[in-house]
């Protein structure tokens, strides 16, 4: 459009220059096939000139004549420049300001979206090019960080709910213990015991926040691990809870190497173990195994024989899981893996993570970890 | 008063009951939105404290039945309703409000905020003064003191909530049925002679003239 426009200025500039220097040059044309002798034509005259004006002569007034035209169409030049200059400088601001217009309106929008507001969009709208498509770049850029952050703003939002519960805890269990003056030791050893849970509680959920910010600020350190370890440090970490819940915990480690986060994948694994520990009825068993598969593909399970879970549940959205799956899930996806839930026939439910699936099998059917009985 | 605690957290739920128990309440306790139905439609609570996020449902939900009688009480009178939540958010507590909750306290709370906000709820039904009178006693249930004529009376929980209950309803014929249901609690074994020991300690303990009268058949009532 604008180069068009350019292109016009000069079409219609060297047009006028040209029809100017034409007139001038019809206006005094020496057409010198007239000049015989002494008889000289000039504008369609004819002079007679006098005797003894020879070639020389003739030839200053042909310079005169050409003196004149070329005066002629350097101010001819010089006129149609000057005009061509101002309307170039006219049309350019013009044509400038209406191109430059939606970059404006960019530009404007672009300051005032702030961080907690991400909602404001550029209106797309004109002609299918590149501004167009850097406002539909940009606003899909909005899109996709409204979303991060629509979603951080949730995390946060759940995460202090969650945290408030306990806080309430000991809160109101201390209140309640200083407020009477006949709380005696046993009273408030029970007041320990209950303060402790909730800070245990409010520890766990802590070391997830950490761990969520370390995933998301990448800085996971990739190592090569074996998983039994790892399984080795939770079930040792675990055996305590076991213990006052009256749940063996069935420890079966195999090898299985892989490349990860130790910290990251031992948070997955144990919060997977408290859940179970959570929901496991006394006096059954939590099994805890890991291992490789015949196709390669490493696990880590963790099955127990509680009301069992939806899969749709630990599978899918965050807030109905609350905070412990959601961040073993985000971790087995963090290493290129996943979390399945499988119901166990016989009640409760298996919950293993793959790391990684195996080349070509398809999501959603993850093989049955082996070494543990459904 | 007699208070129905609906709260999924037990170490919480255990610490606000033998709070409020130590204040004289009658304190009953739930975990699921259920069993609070169950029981308000079986006992007439003076005030039910709710958690929003339980188990079966919303908190909010049992505030709402409540509220525009779907859930019929035993004395076809509506329990006060505090809503005691972690969810902290203005559209929440305006939620909360709006769905028929009488106050709305967000987690963590100061257990003696909580004692003051059940005061001032109980006392909005009856004069707006923090201090009850009834002729020559007063009652003042912030501070838990209880004077008569000048004279400091020291009294036990249950005989101080007992006199309360007496000086709200001043005037009326209260049954033993109804002291027992307000001011005792699912704790206490309904054929117990435990309402006339304590009417008869709190009798001694104000002194004469008796202000207490036993209705024969009927109950008692507190002589203005």
């Amino acid at each position: 459009m604008t180069s068009l426009v350019a292109f016009g200025i000069g079409v219609v500039a060297l047009g006028a220059v040209y029809l100017v220097i034409l007139a001038g040059v019809r206006s005094l044309t020496v057409t010198q096939r007239f000049v015989t002798g002494t008889a000289v034509e000039m504008n369609g005259r004819v002079f007679f000139l006098p005797e003894g004006l020879g070639e020389r002569e003739l030839r200053t007034v042909e310079g005169l004549i050409k003196e004149i035209l070329l005066n002629q169409i350097a101010l001819s030049t010089l006129i149609a420049l000057v005009v061509m200059f101002v309307l170039a400088v006219g049309v350019g601001w013009v044509v400038a300001g209406r191109a430059l217009r939606p970059i404006t309106a960019m530009t404007q929008v672009a300051g005032e979206i702030e961080a907690t507001d991400l909602t404001r969009r550029i209106e797309v709208d004109g002609p299918d090019d590149e501004l167009k498509a850097m406002a539909t770049t940009f606003n899909s850029m909005l899109d996709r960080l409204d979303g991060a952050f629509r979603g951080q703003r949730q995390y946060l939002a759940e995460t202090s709910h969650d945290l408030r519960t306990p806080l309430a805890t000991i809160r109101t269990n201390i209140d309640v213990a200083l407020a009477d003056p006949g709380t005696d030791l046993e009273a408030w050893r029970d007041t320990g015991a209950v303060v402790a849970r909730a800070a245990e509680r409010m520890s766990s959920m802590l070391e997830d926040l950490l761990a969520t910010a370390r995933m998301e600020a990448g800085t996971v350190e990739m190592v090569e691990l074996d998983l039994a370890g790892v399984v080795d440090l939770v079930a040792a970490e675990a055996a305590g809870r076991a213990a006052e819940r009256g749940v063996e915990l069935s420890v079966h480690p195999e090898t299985a190497v892989v490349s990860g986060d130790r910290r990251a994948l031992a948070r997955a694994v144990a919060n997977l173990v408290e859940n179970a520990l959570g929901v496991a009825p006394p006096s059954s068993v939590v099994e805890l195994a890991c291992g490789t598969t015949d196709l390669g593909a490493r696990y880590v399970s963790v099955g127990d024989r509680g009301p069992g879970v939806d899969a749709a549940v630990v599978e899918g959205g965050r807030s109905t899981a609350g905070l412990g799956l959601s961040i073993v899930r985000d971790i087995a996806a963090a290493h290129g893996g996943t979390l399945r839930s499988i119901a166990r026939p016989a009640g409760g439910s298996l919950l293993v993570i793959w790391l990684p699936l195996p080349e070509g099998a398809p999501v959603g059917e993850a093989p049955d970890p082996p070494l543990v009985r459904l | 008063m007699r208070l129905l605690i609906v709260e999924d957290e037990p170490d919480l739920a255990s610490a606000l009951a033998r709070g409020l128990r130590r204040r004289g309440h009658g304190v009953d306790v739930v975990g699921t939105v259920a069993q609070a139905e169950l029981a308000v439609a079986s006992t007439g609570f003076d005030l039910l404290v709710i958690d929003w996020n339980l188990p079966d449902g919303a908190g909010i939900d049992i505030c709402r039945r409540v509220v525009n009688g779907d859930l019929a009480t035993l004395e076809g009178t509506r329990p006060k309703i505090l809503m005691l939540t972690a969810r902290d958010a203005v559209e929440d507590r305006v939620e909360g409000l709006d769905a028929g909750a009488d106050d709305y306290l967000v987690k963590p709370f100061a257990f003696a905020e909580l004692e003051a906000r059940l005061r001032a709820l109980f006392r909005r039904d009856t004069d707006s003064s923090p201090v009850l009178r009834a002729g020559e006693i007063e009652l003042d249930p912030a501070r838990f003191e209880v004077h008569r004529g000048g004279r400091s009376i020291d009294l036990t929980a249950k005989e101080f909530a007992l006199l309360e209950y007496f000086m709200r309803h001043s005037g009326q014929v209260l049954s033993q049925e109804r002291l027992l249901e307000h001011v005792w609690d699912e704790m206490v074994d309904p054929f117990t002679n435990t309402v006339r020991v304590t009417i008869s300690n709190l009798r001694r303990k104000l002194g004469d003239p008796a202000v207490i009268d036993t209705v024969p058949g009927r109950g008692y009532v507190l002589r203005e």
